[in-house]
């Protein structure tokens, strides 16, 4: 860009200058030339005059002079006769230039004039000069003017292109030096900022912006980074115990039994970190973008739908799952993300309830979309707790902690889905009475309730 | 010796006390943070394997009351904590060694050994006495150069004789460290297995060893003592 820019400039300066000695010659050449015109008219004049052209006997005395000679006495000695007749000015036939087989040119006039009768009552004569003189001088002149007024013109575009070249590099500067630090950005850099100071005014607004999506970016990048170091640190237990319980039943010869225990021992770890891959997996495939676009959702019949899945858990548990939704409630969205939230969260109040306990779910609108709670009687959570449920691995319940089968991940995974729908999730809780959780999900409404 | 092994994911619990009986040791598993400090304060283990995030009170608080108690029983966190900060914390505090899960089974004996041969003084992985030599890390008993064979219980017998080398040793010592909490024991339990350990390591030989002292209990003893009984 700093070419361009700097091309434009020296381009319209060159432009510019050489217009302007175009017209610095071609003015000096009409002015010399007709300075030559005239002088050559004069002197074609006096010559014809000299020969008896209107006018009469007045050699070297221009037509258009006016003179009275008197002597002493005030007596007029001579002055110019008044002929009308012969008073005619000569005719200009023609005027240009003409190049001798030589080399140089001439200026070269064609006159045509009337002669004054020899005596009075001669007819008029008339005659035609070509009057000619060297136009060398008149060349060399413009010769020096067109060389110089080149060199000036080269001159002034070279000093031009460098002033151009330069100003436009330093003006751009903070560009490059903006480039360059981006340039250096990387997942492994990502504290780098723009120093909006270096740049100009106008392009502040840009700096800033850049500064706050770089900050965006590291702050999601540090999360993943810790999601992932939690998702190791809880994979270290189950790894060991799976290594352990086989070391120790390799180390002796054992029976049939023993062995059968310990295979399924074995078995058991290993769906419990399949069960740790797949909520992994699924976490990080619900912060992807959706692949599809949203749907027009009929969220009653998804809830009910949701509530009959969990039925089986639900009654195993000794657990009722009710749901309390409005006749019509559609709504343009994510009909998988919606399931995936609304099962979740089910899972949850399923999971931490108590036998002969109840959860009901229950939707309605908002002004600004839908919302959606789920609501358990179980043992609820302890108000320090409360803040961090959705963090990823948490477990209020510690006793819950290692081999229970909790991964502490299910509400972290609704609190993603919930996110990446633009929405907010909310929970409330009294330890010992129940818990309920509420989302509220921004989106089109195709029909209220 | 007897072990305190404090680890709330039931199937690693499982198979470490497992594995630790049958090396020979007696084990005390509980899986949460309350129940082993009641038995830390109640029992004189030889040796504490704990995992740091224990539900109740964690290994920190549990160490930390320990050491304030001037207990001198050698820890090990076995954890899956495994940053420095971590292990510099925990070895402040007075954990005596830490292993990051997951481990290698023999690493974590070799370990356990380690500590236990050096609250007992001991530098190197063999104890000799007389011309018995026992290595702690092969689990090997020679005698006047001859291989002893002898079964787990008797071992670990002679390991805990051996540590206490040169002291007198109660009934009651014996099956504190030799029998957990869960085996039904009576101290005549403790003369029969003496009586084994001197059939194999004294009777071949010129050298008693094993000497009783009566009214107290037992000795393992390079010395000769007043009063020997067969």
């Amino acid at each position: 860009m700093t070419r361009r820019i700097a091309i434009a400039i020296l381009v319209t300066a060159l432009v510019v200058l050489l217009l302007g000695a175009a017209a610095a010659y071609l003015a000096t050449r009409a002015i010399l030339l007709a300075d030559l015109d005239e002088s050559l008219m004069a002197r074609a004049t006096a010559l014809l005059q000299l020969h008896g052209a209107s006018g009469g006997e007045r050699p070297g005395v221009p037509p258009e002079d006016r003179f009275i000679l008197r002597n002493e006495q005030g007596q007029t000695l001579a002055r110019p006769p008044i002929d009308p007749v012969s008073s005619e000015p000569p005719r200009v036939v023609s005027k240009g230039f003409v190049t001798l087989a030589g080399g140089g040119r001439l200026r070269s006039v064609t006159l045509d004039a009337a002669l004054a009768p020899a005596a009075p009552g001669d007819p008029q004569r008339r005659v035609t000069l070509v009057y000619s003189t060297s136009a060398d001088r008149f060349d060399r002149a413009l010769r020096r003017l067109a060389l110089s007024l080149i060199a000036t013109c080269a001159l002034a575009g070279l000093l031009t292109a460098a002033a151009a070249w330069r100003i436009t590099r330093a003006a751009l500067a903070p560009l490059h030096d903006t480039a360059r630090t981006i340039g250096g950005i990387d997942e492994r850099h990502l504290d780098r900022r723009v120093d909006c100071t270096e740049l100009p005014p106008e392009l502040r607004p840009m700096g800033e912006q850049l500064n706050q999506m770089l900050a965006r970016l590291e702050e999601v990048f540090a999360q993943r980074r810790r999601f992932l170091a939690d998702a190791a640190h809880e994979l270290r237990t189950p790894v060991a115990a799976l290594l352990t319980t086989l070391e120790v039943s390799l180390r002796r010869p054992r029976d049939a039994a023993a062995l059968t225990t310990t295979l399924q021992n074995c078995l058991a770890s290993a769906r419990m970190l399949r069960r740790l891959v797949d909520a992994l997996l699924s976490q990080a495939r619900g912060e992807a973008p959706a692949p599809s676009a949203p749907q027009p959702v009929d969220v009653p019949a998804l809830l009910r739908q949701c509530a009959a899945l969990a039925e089986g858990i639900a009654s195993g548990a000794g657990v009722q799952v009710t749901c309390s939704a409005p006749e019509r409630l559609e709504a343009v969205l994510h009909a998988d993300r919606l399931q995936s939230v609304v099962t979740g969260l089910l899972d949850n109040a399923v999971q931490y309830n108590r036998p002969g306990g109840r959860v009901e779910l229950a939707c309605g609108a908002t002004d600004q979309g839908i919302w959606i709670s789920v609501s358990d009687t179980g043992v609820g959570i302890p108000p320090d707790a409360l803040p961090h449920v959705f963090e990823p691995f948490y477990r209020a319940d510690p006793a819950a902690n290692g081999g229970g089968g909790h991964l502490g991940l299910g509400l972290h995974l609704v609190k993603s889905q919930v996110d990446a729908m633009g929405g907010t999730c909310g929970v409330r809780s009294t330890l010992g009475a129940g818990t309920t959780f509420r989302i509220e999900l921004p989106c089109v409404l195709a029909v209220a309730a | 010796m007897r072990i305190l092994v404090a680890e709330d994911h039931p199937q690693l619990a499982r198979s470490l006390a497992d594995g630790l009986c049958e090396e020979g040791y007696a084990v005390d598993l509980c899986f949460d943070g309350n129940e082993a400090d009641r038995l830390a304060r109640t029992v004189d283990y030889d040796c504490a394997v704990l995992d740091i995030m224990l539900p109740g009170k964690d290994g920190w608080a549990i160490l930390r009351d320990m050491r304030r108690r001037s207990s001198r029983v050698p820890v090990l966190f076995l954890t899956a904590r495994d940053s420095t900060e971590d292990r510099v914390k925990g070895l402040d505090l007075g954990a005596d060694d830490y292993l990051v899960k997951p481990f290698e089974w023999d690493e974590l004996l070799a370990r356990i050994r380690a500590l236990i041969r050096r609250a007992h003084g001991h530098g190197s992985s063999t104890i000799a006495i007389a011309d018995l030599e026992i290595d702690l890390g092969a689990g090997r008993v020679h005698r006047a150069g001859q291989p002893i064979v002898l079964t787990a219980r008797e071992y670990a017998l002679l390991r805990y004789l051996a540590s206490r080398q040169g002291q007198v040793v109660t009934r009651a010592d014996i099956l504190d460290h030799l029998y957990d909490s869960l085996d039904e024991t009576s101290s005549n339990v403790v003369d029969v297995y003496i009586g084994y350990l001197r059939a194999k390591i004294d009777k071949p030989f010129p050298r008693k060893l094993i000497h009783t002292v009566r009214g107290q209990g037992y000795m393992l003893s390079a010395g000769e003592s007043r009063s020997d009984e067969p």
